[in-house]
């Protein structure tokens, strides 16, 4: 996301959520921290892109608030200077002078260090997300205090695999906040470039996507398989299993977005297309406007039929986990019972009848 | 399915801007416990005389024209086609005005002029959505209102 100031209004460019900033409330506008009703109209330019066009001219003493988040008006030398949002999460100006914030990936831990000459004490709200529900719905909330002593690490907390963490302090009316989506996927058993290839093949659009709606995706896939089928941790590793897992945990994942995409409405001045009464092209209608569809003849819309070839292979694949599954456990307590029963016969043979 | 989202933006922007009115909350300039001796202005500028103080979207250019009841009903002789009817219009617009509901407005501006000048405004009274796959776009019929004239939106 980009912010750019102008005097008369705010351009908000690559905001991800633009449905959410049409809401009412949603945007707002602080003067010296407090709330003004000076924002005369929200001027959308594009799917991501919008503006704030105020009705006075914006000063340094003003704050544009998107959500929950505060981002301050900052001029620099140009005339429309653009600030960027800071990629780790640390959206702070002066408590970066007094700490420092790091995460330590191979211990799992997130560290504070006190960069200034006094010992301070900071109060910690900790959050913790399971991913499927982040960032709507709190699992847990945790509230303590650290005293950092001056030029020193101390831990604040532990992450673990699976949960999302949210650590926000307040230190002398400045906030700060970490989110951190380390090491979610518990499951893995494909990858983001072979799902998208996946999609793009069942035509559906991988643009609605952002990267990590596919890694959730193939971690729920594979969560789900994994605790379908009971299979172990070790059956998870195994090499000779993993083409099978991949390919059901993309297929589960095209069978379940290209069911959402069936529906569709047939009423009124304005036509989709439908793939039970038009197979030759893609034409769109609004009203007295519509497309010639030539354009689009290589696309092949047949979401029924494919449909129902994805399901077939889904069982199939089912039936094959399942068999492999069942077979090698029988494999191993065969092997088992053919050694002991050696081991007995052994045992036998040795025994002096005598 | 890329096909249909650049025809349907290549669509929109042969339209107009509009202005679309979200309602918030009740509007300060009455007393909704008092509407014997008091009722909405119509030259309040928070809420154009509907009561609720309104959120104002100015959108990116999309389609709209004229909905026209002759389409989808039997011929009748003493129907006058040429008849200019402006009394319902349909609005296409895109997926990200999704929350829209039947409490907002939507206002045609004036063109050639320089200031949002309303020219028409029309209360939404049905939404209709239409999805492809992930592709989705609404058909929403307004409901001429009258309003003050030359409202500066």
């Amino acid at each position: 996301m980009k912010i750019s100031f102008n005097n008369d209004y705010i351009l908000i460019e690559n905001f991800q959520n633009l449905v959410e900033a049409l809401v009412p409330n949603y945007v707002k506008l602080l003067e010296n921290a407090e709330y003004v009703d000076k924002i005369r109209f929200l001027n959308t330019i594009n799917e991501t892109d919008f503006k704030v066009v105020c009705s006075c001219t914006i000063t340094e003493n003003f704050n544009i608030k998107l959500g929950n988040r505060i981002y301050p008006v900052i001029f620099s030398d140009e005339n429309a200077p653009a600030i960027s949002e800071p990629s780790d999460g640390n959206d702070t100006n002066s408590l970066e002078t007094i700490t420092s914030f790091e995460i330590n990936y191979e211990n799992k831990e997130v560290l504070i260090k006190n960069t200034s000459q006094e010992s301070k004490t900071f109060e910690f709200t900790l959050h913790k997300f399971f991913i499927q529900s982040f960032p709507d719905f709190i699992l847990q909330t945790e509230n303590f205090s650290l005293i950092v002593e001056p030029n020193t690490n101390k831990i604040v907390f532990n992450l673990q695999d699976g949960y999302v963490f949210r650590l926000m302090t307040e230190f002398e009316g400045y906030e700060t906040k970490i989110e951190d989506y380390y090491a979610y996927p518990i499951y893995y058993f494909s990858n983001t470039k072979s799902l998208k290839t996946a999609f793009t093949r069942a035509s559906i659009n991988i643009e609605a996507y952002s990267e990590e709606d596919l890694k959730i995706m193939i971690s729920d896939k594979s969560m789900k398989i994994k605790r379908g089928f009971g299979m172990l941790d070790e059956q998870c590793r195994n090499i000779e299993l993993q083409p099978i897992l991949k390919e059901l945990c993309e297929l589960y994942n095209v069978q379940e977005q290209s069911l959402i995409g069936l529906v569709s409405y047939g009423a009124g001045e304005a036509s989709t297309p439908n793939s039970a009464n038009n197979n030759s092209g893609l034409k769109l209608k609004l009203g007295n406007f519509e497309t010639d569809g030539k354009s689009s003849n290589s696309i092949n819309i047949s979401s029924s039929s494919g449909d129902v070839s994805i399901s077939k292979r889904i069982e199939q694949l089912e039936t094959t986990l399942k068999d492999s599954i069942i077979k090698q456990a029988h494999s191993v307590h065969n092997e088992t019972y053919i050694e002991k029963r050696n081991f007995r016969k052994m045992v036998i043979r040795n025994v002096d009848f005598s | 399915m890329l096909t249909l989202v650049n025809d349907f933006k290549k669509i929109s922007e042969t339209g107009r801007s509009i202005i679309i009115l979200i309602a918030t909350s009740t509007c300060d300039c009455f007393n909704p416990e008092d509407l014997s001796n008091s009722e909405p202005s119509p030259i309040c500028t928070k809420c154009y005389g509907t009561g609720k103080k309104r959120l104002k979207i100015k959108t990116a250019p999309v389609r709209f024209q004229i909905y026209n009841d002759a389409n989808n009903t039997f011929e009748d002789l003493d129907k006058n086609i040429t008849e200019y009817n402006d009394e319902k219009m349909m609005f296409f617009l895109p997926s990200v005005y999704k929350n829209i509901t039947n409490e907002e407005l939507i206002v045609v501006l004036k063109e050639g002029v320089d200031t949002d000048i309303a020219e028409k405004i029309y209360k939404i009274v049905n939404i209709i959505p239409f999805v492809n796959e992930s592709f989705i776009f609404f058909e929403a019929y307004g409901e001429k209102i009258n309003i003050a004239p030359e409202v500066i939106i």
